[in-house]
């Protein structure tokens, strides 16, 4: 691979950066010379100096890349160069090669000029654009398109309208280029009669469509005549450029006229026109789109139902409610979720002031609507509609308060969680005061609770709010629910007992560790089993972690309940040496060795990866040492060696 | 698994896990109903169909191609590949899911666009023919969507860009993440105001990489199992190999745009430009670091492209690694929010205590075919239609031509050029390979 080995004196410059500032430029520039004139270099090398030199050669580069653009390999390369230099003699090289070269090299020669948009090749470029035999007249043309200057663009029309049928479609691509020079540049005039001349051309629809966008377009306002002819075209391929173009054209006057059109359009225009009115954001768009919602059309009244999110106003919510009942599913569903998009002020508490007129079903989807708005404002209407004993409003209203209830909203959920019937509401209004518990400090989310628990008498209402203590944690809390072990209805007990095993901080610990005992029923030992490995491991960090689990480890007995301590020693090992020190006794149990060593190469693993630490890497590499000459598989044995070898501390 | 500290502590558990998701799914709904439920999917009568053709479909656009083909409006008729494996393996999937030999093969993406009755394309070449083969599409009067990166330089964004405009075309960019629910989330508690005022934008980017190199000269093969000189199209000419054709044309200068910069920049600039609500516009000014670019906006706001060593792997500590692949992070006065292709959308401690962390479905592509396919009908913008991708590529190219210059650049986002650097300004574009051109 000789042929493409970096050559000589380039390497440097591939591998330095390329900041030169332009007093540095020439030097650098003669080094691509010397490359460019090089016998030995290689093209690769040639290929990327000529690259270079566009990106900051200077003009004494020129005539070298100039020699190039015969070059079947480097030509493109040598016009990116001309192309990128600053120096009028770039153009002069190439139009120089105007007259040397044929084929695909003449043609790259004429496409650069045309990226240049050099005025002098004018002449040469209507040369090759009015000879077939040149087999350059598409390239030429739209050269002479990207040119632009009068004299181009008096040959790209001539043969737009009256030249050979088969170069015609390349002359209306280059007016198109010329017409856009034109309107860019403030010729506004020169581009209408371009674009004008185009459509009169009979050209393939795309070239059409584009000439009447320019003609549309070009003219503003006194373009609409002939928008509005587009529009109602029958041909789908017109109408589809008059859709678009439409929205090309500001100003109120065009929408004032297009909102006209939409009442006496047909129904597959409506439809459209109504997209293209809502993107103008216009206030009296509103009423014609209202006015739709009522149209024989079940397309049309689907896309006025989606433009009510986007416009609609207070006049928009009863017909909204309406399509709510409507049979038609797709309109139904339509029109919720454009309830749910609408922006206009006022709007949720028009919603909320609508409620008590409507039937249960649709009250309940309403409420919901509520919560997607997140209503913060109408949360006390909901708390009532929270009370109803209708299971479908009330889920639906404690369902909304979680997404909507605010502080100040928490502590007056509790009397109605309380007044919910046992079942599948008070569950959700359980989630609710937990979620709602969220958006207050931790400080402040126990003691309404804990008041209420107070004061509770029956069973159902203690166990509710025991699950809810469960759920927000802290001392104060676990000291009531511990108390709650005592109570003498055993469902209560139950519920107690069951908060503590799932409790989310260190206070249960206590509770927990002495309901491992020999006391408990095996249930209750097996369960605060797991809840005492949970919270250990979740709290592994901890100063008293240590000896939570040492005592964990006194309390499993079985190779099962072994396994469960595994993974809570490796998080421990993070900071302690005493999870080291149990996984190390683990290795020598042969009831658990196999799922020990696991534990030690995971743990060893992530550390190595340095997404874990460990309090002390030399014991971790000797415990690792142990499981690679223990009686593991042979993968896990290499693992291990190969861990312990980048673990720090003597090796064996 | 040791949880974040703003993580709820209480999400441990399923019964609460269920509560967030449940709350989630309500707190997000407005944003992200998705068209097809609200009736714009449906079975659809053959005359109604929009019928679609791919050019050019590798792994990435067999992607977006098996979404697309899943959509009832939507009738699959022809591949274009210059590879013979890739367009037979297109068939066959075609065919298989209309249960018939329907689906026509091509090797010159012109015959394919010749067909009048194909209404739009895919197109998922490699980066190099994405914006030359847009354009041919819609000078034939086809509406597209184009894999990103779209274009090779900034000038081919603004040919692409203008004559998308010209031929009345729609155009969708495969910046897919704006039509999935979480980048949509996460947009909206930046323009809602959730996060405050808005200051700084991190858009992860692989580590920048740019190679000149030329793999070794291999024969080329015939020109029915892989024309090479219509891969190379209108990059400028090298000798074959086949790993090039293979996908090993990444990183290299002359196939890949910007580098590897715009591989994850057109997505992550993209998304930050939107939660900056900039689209019409690209940070003014532009520096390297050793660990990112930085840009500027001119409403203050700065845009931090994080380079990612193991973007596929840790991405701590720029990103959390549990928000997955092209994590981008939005921060203001009030706090921040950090989202990726996992789903999650995890917030800062001082958002936690209003609102809850969750997780919403990861990528998929989907929902950006769906709103490229409703365009199509109603002739409406789409959401990464060519105005929204020009500013958004031009940003990256800008970017990435910072870090490889190695010095601060300026740039103008309505004359889109650099201001008194001549060799960025220069570097803007490069020379076709004939018989090719831009002017379209």
């Amino acid at each position: 691979m000789q042929a493409f080995c970096f050559p000589f004196s380039l390497a440097v410059l591939f591998t330095a950066p390329l900041f030169a500032a332009a007093a540095e430029n020439a030097g650098k520039t003669k080094q691509l010379i010397e490359v460019l004139q090089s016998p030995t270099a290689d093209l690769h090398a040639k290929a990327r100096a000529c690259q270079q030199a566009g990106e900051f050669g200077t003009a004494e580069i020129i005539p070298v890349l100039a020699a190039l653009l015969g070059d079947e390999h480097l030509s493109t390369y040598a016009r990116s160069g001309l192309e990128n230099i600053p120096d009028p003699a770039a153009a002069t090289a190439l139009r120089s090669a105007l007259g040397t070269l044929k084929g695909d090299r003449l043609m790259g020669v004429v496409n650069s000029l045309g990226v240049l948009r050099d005025e002098k090749a004018v002449g040469a470029l209507q040369q090759l654009a009015s000879d077939p035999a040149s087999g350059m007249v598409k390239p030429a043309l739209l050269a002479l398109g990207r040119i632009a200057n009068p004299e181009s663009i008096g040959a790209i029309q001539k043969a737009a309208r009256s030249g050979p049928a088969q170069f015609r479609k390349e002359a209306a691509s280059a007016c198109l280029l010329a017409a856009e020079r034109q309107v860019a540049s403030g010729h506004s005039e020169l581009a209408k009669a371009i674009y004008d001349d185009l459509r009169a051309a009979g050209l393939p629809k795309p070239l059409q469509a584009a000439a009447v966008r320019g003609a549309i377009l070009v003219r503003g306002k006194g373009g609409l005549p002939l928008l509005l002819e587009q529009l109602r075209s029958s041909d789908p391929d017109v109408r589809n450029v008059a859709l678009r173009t439409a929205r090309e054209m500001p100003g109120s006057e065009i929408t004032a006229a297009l909102t006209a059109e939409l009442k006496w359009a047909k129904a597959d225009l409506q439809e459209l026109l109504i997209g293209v009115l809502v993107e103008r954001c216009e206030a009296h768009v509103l009423q014609p789109v209202e006015t739709l919602l009522t149209s024989d059309s079940a397309a049309v009244r689907l896309a006025a139902i989606h433009a009510l999110a986007k416009i609609g106003g207070p006049s928009s919510l009863p017909l909204l409610l309406k399509q709510l009942t409507s049979t038609n599913e797709g309109e139904s569903s339509a029109a919720l979720a454009s309830l749910a998009e609408m922006q206009a002020a006022g709007i949720n508490k028009s919603i909320a002031k609508e409620l008590p007129r409507m039937d249960p079903k649709t009250r309940a989807l309403l409420i919901g609507i509520l919560g997607d708005r997140n209503a913060t404002e109408v949360a006390p209407s909901l708390l009532e509609w929270a009370r109803s004993p209708d299971a479908e409003v009330s889920t639906a209203a404690f369902k909304a308060l979680a997404t909507v209830g605010q502080p100040e909203v928490y502590a007056k959920l509790i009397p109605v969680l309380l007044a919910t019937p046992e079942g599948p509401v008070r569950t959700q209004a359980e989630r609710t005061v937990y979620l709602t518990s969220l958006r207050l400090p931790l400080e402040r989310r126990v003691e309404p609770v804990l008041s209420a628990f107070r004061s509770a008498s029956h069973a159902a209402d203690k166990k509710t709010l025991i699950r809810t203590l469960g759920l927000l944690g802290t001392g104060p809390a676990c000291e009531v629910v511990k108390s709650a072990l005592q109570d003498p209805d055993e469902t209560v007990r139950e519920a107690a007992f069951r908060a503590l095993i799932d409790w989310p901080d260190a206070a249960a610990m206590p509770a927990l560790l002495q309901a491992t005992g020999s006391n408990s029923t095996p249930t209750h030992r097996a369960l605060a089993l797991r809840g005492a490995i949970r919270l250990a491991s979740r709290e592994h960090s901890s100063a008293e972690a240590p000896r939570w689990f040492q005592q964990l480890n006194q309390s499993v007995s079985s190779p099962a309940e072994k396994r469960l301590i595994l993974p809570g020693l490796a998080q421990l090992a993070d900071e302690h040496v005493e999870g080291l020190q149990m996984l190390q006794d683990y290795l020598q149990d042969p009831s658990v060795a196999a799922e020990a060593s696991a534990a030690v190469v995971q743990k060893a693993g992530a550390v190595v990866k340095g997404r874990s630490k460990v309090a002390q890497p030399s014991l971790l590499k000797a415990l690792l040492e142990t499981v690679a000459a223990g009686n593991g598989s042979k993968t896990q044995r290499d693992e291990a060696s190969s861990l312990a070898k980048q673990l720090p501390g003597p090796g064996r | 698994m040791k949880e974040h500290p703003s993580s709820p502590a209480a999400s441990r558990r399923g019964f609460l896990k269920q509560s967030l998701a449940a709350t989630a799914g309500l707190v997000a709904a407005p944003a992200i109903i998705p068209s097809r439920a609200l009736g714009l999917s449906g079975s659809v009568a053959p005359s109604n169909r929009i019928t679609l053709g791919a050019i050019g479909i590798g792994p990435r656009g067999r992607q977006d191609l098996t979404n697309m083909i899943a959509e009832k409006d939507v009738q699959f008729v022809a591949i274009c590949d210059i590879q013979r494996s890739r367009r037979e393996s297109v068939k066959q999937m075609a065919d298989q899911h209309y249960g018939n030999s329907d689906c026509q093969m091509y090797r010159d993406m012109f015959d394919l666009l010749a067909r009048p009755d194909i209404d739009a394309v895919l197109i998922a070449t490699g980066d190099h023919w994405h914006a030359l083969a847009s354009l041919e599409a819609a000078k034939a009067g086809k509406d597209v969507y184009s894999e990103k990166p779209c274009g090779m330089t900034i000038a081919e964004i603004q040919a692409l860009a203008d004559g998308m405009h010209r031929y009345g075309r729609v155009f969708q960019a495969g910046t897919q993440r704006r039509s999935q629910s979480n980048f949509q989330y996460a947009a909206r508690m930046a323009h809602d105001g959730t996060l405050g005022r808005l200051h700084t934008l991190h858009a992860s980017v692989y580590v920048p990489i740019k190679t000149y190199d030329w793999l070794p000269a291999e024969p080329e093969p015939p020109k029915d199992e892989c024309d090479w000189d219509r891969w190379l199209g209108p990059a400028p000419w090298r000798p074959y190999n086949k790993l090039y054709v293979q996908g090993r044309w990444r990183g290299h200068h002359d196939f890949e745009a910007g580098g590897n910069f715009l591989d994850w920049g057109a997505h992550t600039v993209d998304l930050c430009q939107w939660a900056n609500q900039a689209d019409a516009t690209t940070p003014l000014e532009f520096e390297a670091t050793p660990t990112s670019i930085i840009g500027r906006y001119a409403n203050g706001v700065t845009l931090i492209c994080d380079f990612l060593p193991t973007a596929f792997g840790d991405r701590s500590p720029q990103y959390r690694t549990s928000t997955g692949t092209c994590p981008v992070r939005y921060e203001g006065d009030e706090g921040w929010v950090e989202t990726g292709d996992s789903g999650e959308i995890a917030l800062s401690n001082s958002l936690v205590k209003k609102q809850r962390q969750f997780k919403m479905p990861g990528t998929s592509n989907a929902e950006h075919g769906r709103n490229f396919f409703d365009c199509v009908k109603s002739r409406a913008m789409t959401i990464c239609n060519q105005d929204v991708m020009r500013k958004s590529h031009l940003a990256c190219f800008a970017a990435q031509m910072s870090w490889q210059l190695g010095r601060k650049l300026r740039f103008d986002p309505v004359k889109e050029e650099f201001i008194d650097d001549d060799e960025a300004n220069r570097m803007r574009s490069r020379a076709i390979r004939e018989p090719w051109s831009f002017h379209i």
